[in-house]
């Protein structure tokens, strides 16, 4: 079930691996929640206070159906563009909606290998593993992996990294 | 970093025992800096104390009495320092402690000073004195003794940085011998770039505001719009303002003019014999800084609208462990490593100092499709509807006089973006060499940056939807110097994924079509 998103005149193959599928439903509690809890509370402040109604149950309204219909339908869309994949030598991840970017960092470079486990996150038994190069911006993250796989990956990633001796290690600041 | 090591940094109490002091002279240096200081800030006041109507008598016993006064104190606060201060520079590790109430130990290991600069004002240059300080890259981890003997200072630097032995050319990782010496030298000429700057009008605005400020304390600000509206009693108040926006531009232009000299003036840029790049510059204050050759990843041409139209450029470095503006709002290190000057010594100091003609502008670099030019006059047919649409909106709802403006303002404001728009497609361009990738993006503030493909540590994509439907995308060299990251904007899909295969071995494998379905 290799649901690839074409990747619109950029000559290259999506990584290789899909994220966890438990992160459909991850993504739509996220989505539920950030756009829910605001519904809730616009429409609860009409109910207290009457006059502002018109102002408050509208956004309220829209806030609603972006919880409902975004958590209905982002999920499935972000899960076809969210890949991964490490090889010997790089590490590679797909994200994003609209704006959807590609990262990629060479093990010989990599210095930190982190993983983290939000509560939503522990919930679903997913993980999020970052890496960083010696560069302040632009650390690869894969978010939503399996939390034993990303302990494994974490593993793997540091063994391999410490094998090949950053060129960059001195500049570790 | 204040937490000891196993190379046994002292503690503080051994420390403030067998430590140096700082030079004695600091006493009589600061108190004549904070005197000086004082006597520039008397003149104004005396001048609003009198506009004030306080007599002769009582402004002088004011001023003098108050500069002797805070020259003291300045004198009383620099004994104290330099009583609890002490500090060491042994063979592992640069060590320095304060301890008046609470004690501050710093010790930092010697290989990870980065840049020594070493500065000097008027009174600390008579003195024989100057500051030092040791930067790691971390603010938290620096180390400035202020002051001690000049001479000492100078043999500091030498040795704080120095990682071959005395003697040897300078020879880089890459093998090429680079020329040691000056390599560029500040010409009395330069300083007219200085004006063309926007800190002239920003310096020319704020010499009003400072001018109104100073009235206000003592009361005087009615004395001084009098005095300015009297001068314009017969002239329209169009002309009024244009004239005042005159005079503010020229007093910017002269506040540029002395900020630039002070800064650059005597500049010189140097390679030292083990590679290290050092700069000295500044007319009151005399400034040196060294930056340890190998820390440099490549340089950037900045050329700003106003310089290119003057045929002039300026150059940064790239170069890890610089300080960069934090959260803290701590200022950054300037990166500057030659100011304002005309391109071809611009370009021929770059040239020198990454020993590689890379940025020489008569090499042209790959231009972007002929998508990103559509994009940018999309976007600038936008701007300019945009607000002329809504100020024709509100001069329907408000008032006429809206629209009428709208209306005047379309053919320059079109004039401008389509200028924008020309000129910033004429500004992508990119291309890789043997040893550098250049990347070229802006407008009105147009950089060239030539990144060394040692210090090109990976590149990251970003692709918007309009991207996406124009076959366009994003690059970001990811980098240890500066922010960390180099934007390249609007490249054409197939021109990025042959750049990422030159440049970046580790995306061929997402190039080669080797897809496998993943294991279900």
């Amino acid at each position: 079930m290799s649901t690839q998103v074409p990747s619109q005149g950029l000559a290259l193959r999506p990584p290789q691996h899909q994220v966890d599928p438990r992160c459909r439903r991850w993504w739509a509690v996220q989505i539920l929640l950030s756009f829910g809890i605001p519904a809730v509370a616009l429409v609860a402040s009409g109910v207290f206070f009457a006059n502002l109604r018109v102002w408050v149950w509208v956004p309220g309204g829209v806030a609603a159906a972006a919880a409902i219909g975004g958590s209905l339908l982002a999920p499935a869309v972000l899960f076809r563009i969210h890949r991964w994949e490490v090889t010997d030598v790089a590490i590679y991840a797909r994200s994003g909606w609209l704006w959807q970017e590609w990262r990629a960092a060479p093990l010989s470079r990599v210095q930190t290998v982190d993983t983290e486990r939000g509560p939503l996150q522990r919930m679903f038994g997913l993980a999020t593993v970052t890496v960083t190069t010696a560069s302040a911006k632009g650390p690869v993250r894969i978010e939503a992996l399996d939390a034993l796989l990303a302990e494994d990956i974490a593993h793997r990633l540091t063994a391999l990294a410490q094998r090949q001796a950053p060129a960059d290690a001195a500049d570790a600041t | 970093m204040t937490s000891p090591s196993e190379k046994g940094p002292l503690a503080a109490k051994e420390l403030l025992a067998a430590g140096e002091q700082l030079d004695r002279r600091t006493v009589p240096a600061s108190a004549l800096g904070a005197g000086g200081a004082v006597a520039a800030a008397a003149v104004p006041t005396g001048i609003g104390l009198r506009i004030g109507d306080v007599s002769w008598g009582w402004t002088l016993t004011w001023l003098i009495g108050g500069t002797l006064l805070l020259t003291a104190a300045a004198a009383v606060i620099e004994w104290i320092r330099l009583r609890c201060t002490r500090f060491r520079i042994g063979d592992e590790r640069a060590e320095y402690v304060v301890s008046l109430l609470a004690t501050k130990r710093t010790s930092l290991p010697r290989e990870r000073i980065r840049t020594v600069d070493i500065t000097a004002n008027p009174a600390q240059r008579w003195l024989g004195v100057a500051d030092i300080r040791m930067g790691t890259g971390d603010p938290n981890g620096d180390i400035t003794l202020k002051s001690i003997d000049a001479v000492r200072a100078e043999t500091l630097r030498r040795e704080l940085l120095r990682r071959v032995p005395d003697g040897d050319a300078a020879v880089l990782d890459d093998g090429t011998a680079r020329e040691v010496g000056e390599l560029a030298r500040f010409r009395i000429g330069w300083i007219r770039f200085a004006p063309i700057s926007f800190w002239t009008p920003v310096l020319g605005a704020g010499a009003f505001g400072v001018v109104l400020q100073v009235a206000n304390w003592f009361g005087a600000e009615n004395v001084v719009l009098r005095w300015i509206s009297d001068r314009f009693e017969d002239v329209p108040l169009l002309a009024e303002i244009g004239i005042l926006a005159v005079v503010a531009l020229l007093v910017g232009a002269v506040a540029s003019l002395a900020v630039f000299t002070e800064a650059w003036w005597q500049y010189t840029l140097e390679r030292e014999p083990d590679g290290s790049l050092r700069i000295r510059r500044g007319l009151l204050i005399r400034r040196s800084t060294t930056f340890e050759e190998r820390r440099l990843r490549g340089l950037v041409l900045v050329r700003p609208l106003g310089l290119r139209i003057a045929g002039a450029a300026r150059l940064d470095v790239l170069a890890t462990g610089l300080q960069q503006q934090d959260d803290d709002s701590k200022a950054s290190e300037p990166d500057t490593l030659m100011p304002a000057a005309p391109l071809a010594v611009t370009v021929g100091v770059a040239h020198a100092v990454l020993g590689d003609p890379v940025l020489d502008p008569d090499r042209p670099l790959i231009a972007h499709p002929p998508a990103a030019r559509r994009r940018r006059w999309v976007r600038a047919a936008v701007a300019v509807l945009a607000v002329t649409g809504g100020l024709l909106l509100l001069g329907a709802l408000l008032t006429e006089v809206l629209s009428w403006s709208a209306l005047a303002l379309l053919l320059p404001s079109a004039a401008f973006a389509a200028w924008s728009a020309a000129d910033n497609y004429a500004g992508l361009g990119h291309r890789t060499t043997e040893r550098y990738v250049l990347l070229r993006s802006g407008s009105v503030s147009r950089r060239t940056v030539a990144l060394s493909r040692a210090g090109l540590l990976g590149w990251n994509l970003r692709q918007s939807p309009l991207q996406r439907r124009a076959g366009l995308v994003t690059l970001i060299a990811s980098t240890a110097a500066g922010d960390g990251a180099l934007r390249l904007p609007d490249v054409g899909t197939g021109q990025a994924v042959e750049l990422l295969a030159d440049t970046a071995p580790e995306w061929r494998h997402l190039t080669s079509g080797n897809f496998r379905r993943p294991p279900v």
